[in-house]
């Protein structure tokens, strides 16, 4: 993993852009939320030479958001499987290892404030929730239990008419859209920063006993 | 597997579950660990320990409802259903091939950890975890409410007790572990799928 990268804004843009194109292109190709948003993410910051995981890891990784896709193996009740993907993506470029974890229980607020910063709080900005269910009635006005044959049908069909499909307008494209946008930004910070954020995030907690 | 060695398999988890929250306290993280380590102790192995060690800090931020925010899934069934959907292995190749192919993965979580998670605590969110345990939803990003929330936890035995009071985490990787063991077992095929949910 690659520290203090820094990248010019105008390959920024291109790369940021370039997953929101991805994500409709693979959604129409691979189908599902959670491993498209994903290898949106991942495919773009490859291109930029950037590799967070090995690629033994990350196919490992594809196939475990599979089941994750549609509030959770298309339950539509668990959390929007786009945002899964883009945020797990987001959470390797933070890098909380299970040595760091066991290390300092606090480290984990890091991965916590930048899913947070990076795509829970735009998620909640445009659609007000985090579950796959209440995006689908804000996106159409009506949600749809895809494990009911018609309805997931009646699904694909909903969301072509209202022209979802588009790097502006697809769930999949804005995440990971985000999370890539949040994944160059974590890079960019140097050691010393990282540690400050974590003070930062941790200092006003340590009055609470249990807060951990 | 003979059903004595199920029942080794599920207990390993949650003595696993209990532990590698001391170890981490995040609930998709510790969750996927005592999964992965159960079945381990057994000689299955769904990942490497390199691979795992690689996929954990993507894990990390996916605990307490999202980047602990609450309103998304509980971590635990975060971590949980990944480890089923590894062990349902479609992959990329198989999805380029016939994009019917997640529905595998889909079923192997909806019909196992994913309906029994929802029949027992009312839904999949945090929220609904800490509504049907204490009866209360916390904000974790307030100070304040997370240390309710910690010493909720303790006063039920939460971590310090939990042979006689499975908390989420143990619980969970413990359902995970027989939903793996059942669907190494049976799987389910790209044709069974198709049929099931009229995709022909």
């Amino acid at each position: 993993m690659i520290r203090g990268y820094f990248m010019d804004p105008e390959r920024r843009r291109c790369c940021i852009q370039r997953a929101k194109e991805l994500g409709p292109a693979y959604e129409r190709s691979l189908v599902g939320c959670g491993h498209c948003s994903f290898a949106a993410v991942m495919d773009s910051l490859k291109l930029e030479g950037i590799r967070l995981i090995t690629e033994e890891a990350e196919e490992k990784a594809f196939s475990g958001l599979m089941g994750l896709t549609g509030g959770f193996g298309n339950m539509g009740i668990g959390s929007c499987g786009a945002l899964s993907g883009a945020a797990f993506a987001l959470s390797l470029a933070t890098g909380v290892t299970k040595e760091e974890n066991a290390r300092d229980k606090t480290s984990r607020w890091l991965a916590y404030r930048d899913v947070k910063k990076y795509i829970g709080d735009k998620f909640v900005e445009r659609w007000g929730a985090l579950t796959c269910r209440e995006i689908q009635i804000k996106n159409f006005g009506v949600a749809l239990n895809s494990r009911i044959p018609e309805r997931n049908k009646e699904l694909f069909k909903t969301a072509t008419e209202k022209g979802c499909g588009t790097p502006d307008r697809c769930t999949i494209a804005l995440a990971a859209g985000w999370a890539t946008e949040g994944v160059l930004e974590i890079l960019d910070r140097s050691p010393e920063e990282r540690e400050r954020i974590k003070t930062e995030l941790t200092s006003e907690r340590f009055a609470h006993k249990f807060w951990t | 597997m003979d059903g004595k060695k199920k029942e080794r398999c599920v207990n390993k988890a949650h003595e696993l579950g209990a532990e590698c929250v001391k170890t981490w306290w995040g609930c998709a993280q510790s969750t996927l660990c005592a999964t992965m380590g159960a079945l381990r102790s057994e000689g299955i192995e769904l990942v490497s320990p390199e691979v795992e060690d690689q996929i954990f800090p993507g894990l990390v931020g996916l605990s307490g409802g999202c980047g602990n925010m609450n309103t998304g899934s509980c971590g635990a069934i975060t971590g949980a259903s990944f480890a089923v959907s590894l062990a349902a292995n479609v992959s990329r190749a198989d999805q380029l091939k016939d994009k019917d192919h997640r529905w595998i993965a889909f079923d192997a979580v909806a019909e196992t950890i994913g309906k029994r998670f929802a029949e027992t605590y009312g839904g999949l969110r945090c929220r609904d975890v800490t509504w049907a345990r204490f009866g209360k939803q916390y904000d974790s990003w307030n100070p304040a409410a997370k240390d309710q929330f910690g010493q909720d936890e303790l006063a039920r035995g939460c971590v310090t007790n939990p042979k006689d009071y499975p908390c989420t985490i143990p619980r969970t990787a413990g359902w995970a572990v027989e939903a793996i063991l059942e669907l190494l077992e049976n799987p389910k095929t790209l044709d069974q799928v198709k049929r099931e949910h009229k995709l022909l």
